[in-house]
């Protein structure tokens, strides 16, 4: 079974502005899929309808088998959910709100604890998570985030963005806890980013969105070849071009 | 000194932008001209000629000539004996000349006349209805000093006739001064809106900064992706909100108390002053003006529900806004609703007031609480009883528009930024269209 399946996939906001535009891809359970675009392309309206948070004007969207607006309850039980611009509440400290997030997922003390303690080796933030998150350097804020996206090991993880804002070595931190859990964990990502270089080294396969439409998908090699190009970001140049000609 | 003048420049423009200033430098040029009307009319309504009802039990000669001064001076309607006091609500007051008020004087003792003012309103409107029928008294009363003691009337310093005052209220006499009584209506008047007007305020800004600040802080996204149900996490804004506003309520209740506590025993000192004097009379308690128990448990009821009235608007003015800064600006738009009322009310009492504008008045349910504290007073349980059903009615439409935009993708794209010029104009067209 697919992890997700989004099939003619429109989202028209007001104005009639259509922000994504009969979408189309699937992403197979254990891989890391990557979104790549522009901004203002569509990546994140598609992300936050797969997430259940918007609803879709047109097309069809599962995960796991399951309908993102029928079903959005199942759904949300199945990912973790990272937004682009994310904040954590200002006067909670690092460690009260990891558990504030992991309360929703956990059944069990115990299984409290387990996700607590997962969270703390994937945000690696030490003695700090004692600190007030209000106290944090955005690089810590994200890897908190992260870990509190992740600590339940869920099914897939949705991640706008991951390194957005991040120096060299945060950024570098975060894709190696992304695909590690997908190694370890065998968990699903998908992912949006503006970043060539970091799609090319994390993700399995990649869709180039453009206003709002899917201009080329592949593995990141495949696009390579067919683009005779030498990296991703004259293949992203090279697609956009074909596709704003169309 | 140019760097300076730079920075209070932009300084002065930032502050000049921020609507919440503009909205108080409005309040205050509509503010004071407003008061200044009302004492302005309060003043005009003592300059009005006295409309006094004059009942002699004594009959003699000093007692005429003062019924013959207060007749030229004043439109007076003589009675035989004390008057019906449910049909005196229309006249200043009834002045009675007690039996032996010619002897006392003749006998150059001092005498005194009983003054009875109906007081009918719980507003500051009560304020100058003692005032008339008193300088009535005064005049007429240094009249007759300079002539029952021989005197010219420039040298009168104390004065032969004393009024004692009752206040007639609600068609029965109480044992108090009308000075005392409109001192305590006054105070209660304005004290009450004014806190209530801050218990609600402060509420409101607790619901709509919660919610804007989710927004803010860039909260809401992760928390609406979390496997719960929505309408739990407005449940939970609510009730964050409501223990907020019922701790709030409980502080007014117990701060009202104390006060009234302490209105009560000056009242009561009056009231055994004034029994002493003419062995007859009742006090504001058993009057009925303290709220019985169940009038107020409705008070507190109506002052629950009129704040989850409120901050369920608060909660979907939060959500709308981008940030808590938008928040406040939409919320100084609401603003107009809860001090209209909080004020109206200071001044006048809803009975009084023509139908439509009662109407009005009523559908807001800020109007409640204040008009409840009143009604509680007097024990007028229809009024409370109206007050729960109609915040009942409202509270539950509020919840259910805040519940649908919870479940909707409005929560999130629902956005109002406030902006300058014709892009605020143009957010704020936007978001009331929706």
């Amino acid at each position: 079974m697919a992890a997700v399946e989004v099939e003619k996939l429109v989202k028209v906001f007001s104005k009639n502005f259509r922000a994504v535009d009969s979408v189309t891809f699937q992403v197979e359970e254990g891989e890391i899929f990557g979104l790549i675009g522009p901004n203002g392309a569509g990546k994140t309206t598609t992300l936050r309808i797969i997430s259940t948070l918007l609803e879709p004007t047109e097309g069809r969207v599962r995960v796991f088998g399951h309908d993102v607006i029928r079903e959005s309850g199942e759904v949300r039980k199945l990912i973790g959910y990272l937004p682009e611009e994310a904040g954590a509440y200002k006067n909670l400290k690092g460690n009260e709100f990891l558990e504030f997030i992991g309360r929703f997922r956990a059944k069990t003390g115990r299984e409290l604890e387990e996700m607590l303690e997962r969270a703390r080796k994937i945000c690696e933030l030490g003695d700090r998570l004692n600190d007030k998150t209000k106290t944090y350097s955005k690089g810590m804020l994200r890897r908190l985030l992260l870990a509190a996206t992740l600590m339940h090991l869920p099914r897939l993880g949705i991640l706008d963005e991951p390194t957005s804002g991040l120096d060299v070595i945060n950024a570098l931190r975060v894709r190696d806890i992304i695909k590690e859990l997908r190694n370890r964990e065998g968990m699903t990502i998908l992912l949006s980013s503006h970043n060539m270089l970091e799609v090319e080294y994390m993700c399995d396969r990649v869709a180039i969105i453009h206003k709002g439409r899917i201009v080329a998908m592949g593995e990141p090699e495949e696009l390579k070849n067919a683009y005779g190009a030498s990296n991703l970001e004259e293949v992203f140049v090279e697609a956009i071009r074909n596709g704003a000609s169309r | 000194m140019e760097h300076l003048v730079n920075i209070v420049k932009k300084e002065l423009i930032e502050l000049l932008r921020d609507p919440k200033l503009i909205a108080g430098l409005i309040l205050t040029l509509v503010m004071f001209p407003a008061m200044g009307g009302f004492f302005g009319f309060i003043a005009e309504e003592q300059r009005e000629t006295a409309q006094i009802i004059v009942v002699d039990l004594d009959g003699g000669d000093v007692a005429q000539r003062f019924l013959a001064y207060l007749s030229q001076n004043y439109t007076v309607n003589v009675y035989k004996s004390e008057p019906d006091y449910s049909a005196i609500k229309d006249y200043d007051g009834v002045i009675i000349i007690p039996e032996g008020f010619t002897k006392n004087l003749t006998s150059g003792e001092k005498a005194s006349v009983i003054v009875e003012v109906p007081v009918s309103s719980i507003s500051l409107s009560a304020i100058g209805k003692p005032g008339k029928v008193y300088r009535a008294i005064s005049e007429a009363s240094k009249m007759l000093t300079a002539y029952v003691w021989k005197i010219p009337e420039e040298y009168v310093g104390g004065y032969a006739v004393q009024p004692v005052g009752y206040t007639i209220f609600k068609g029965r006499k109480v044992n108090v001064s009308p000075e005392m009584f409109v001192g305590f209506i006054a105070s209660f008047a304005s004290t009450v809106p004014m806190v209530l007007f801050i218990v609600v305020l402060s509420t409101v800004q607790i619901a709509v900064t919660s919610m804007a600040l989710e927004k803010e802080s860039k909260t809401l996204e992760m928390l609406l992706t979390q496997p719960i149900r929505r309408i739990t996490i407005l449940e939970a804004k609510l009730l964050g909100a409501v223990i907020v506003s019922v701790i709030n309520a409980l502080i007014f209740f117990v701060g009202m108390s104390i006060y009234m506590g302490q209105v009560m025993s000056l009242s009561e000192s009056t009231a055994s002053t004034a029994t002493t004097m003419t062995g007859q009379g009742i006090s504001i308690a058993q009057l009925g003006l303290m709220p019985t128990p169940l009038s107020l448990l409705l008070l507190v009821v109506v002052i629950i529900l009129s704040l989850v009235s409120f901050m369920s608007i608060a909660v979907v003015i939060g959500a709308a806004a981008e940030d808590v800064r938008s928040a406040q600006t939409l919320l100084g738009l609401l603003m107009p609703v809860i001090f209209v009322p909080a004020f109206g009310m200071m001044f006048t009492d809803l009975p009084d007031l023509p139908a439509a504008i009662q109407a009005v008045l009523l559908a807001i349910p800020f109007t409640h609480p204040v008009v409840a504290t009143k009604a509680a007073f007097l024990n007028d349980l229809p009024m409370l009883a109206l007050s729960v059903a109609y915040l009942i009615a409202f509270s539950a439409i509020a919840i259910y528009v805040a519940t649908k935009l919870f479940a909707s993708e409005r929560l999130l794209t629902f956005r109002f930024k406030w902006g300058k010029g014709e892009k605020g104009r143009k957010n704020l067209k936007g978001f009331l269209k929706r």
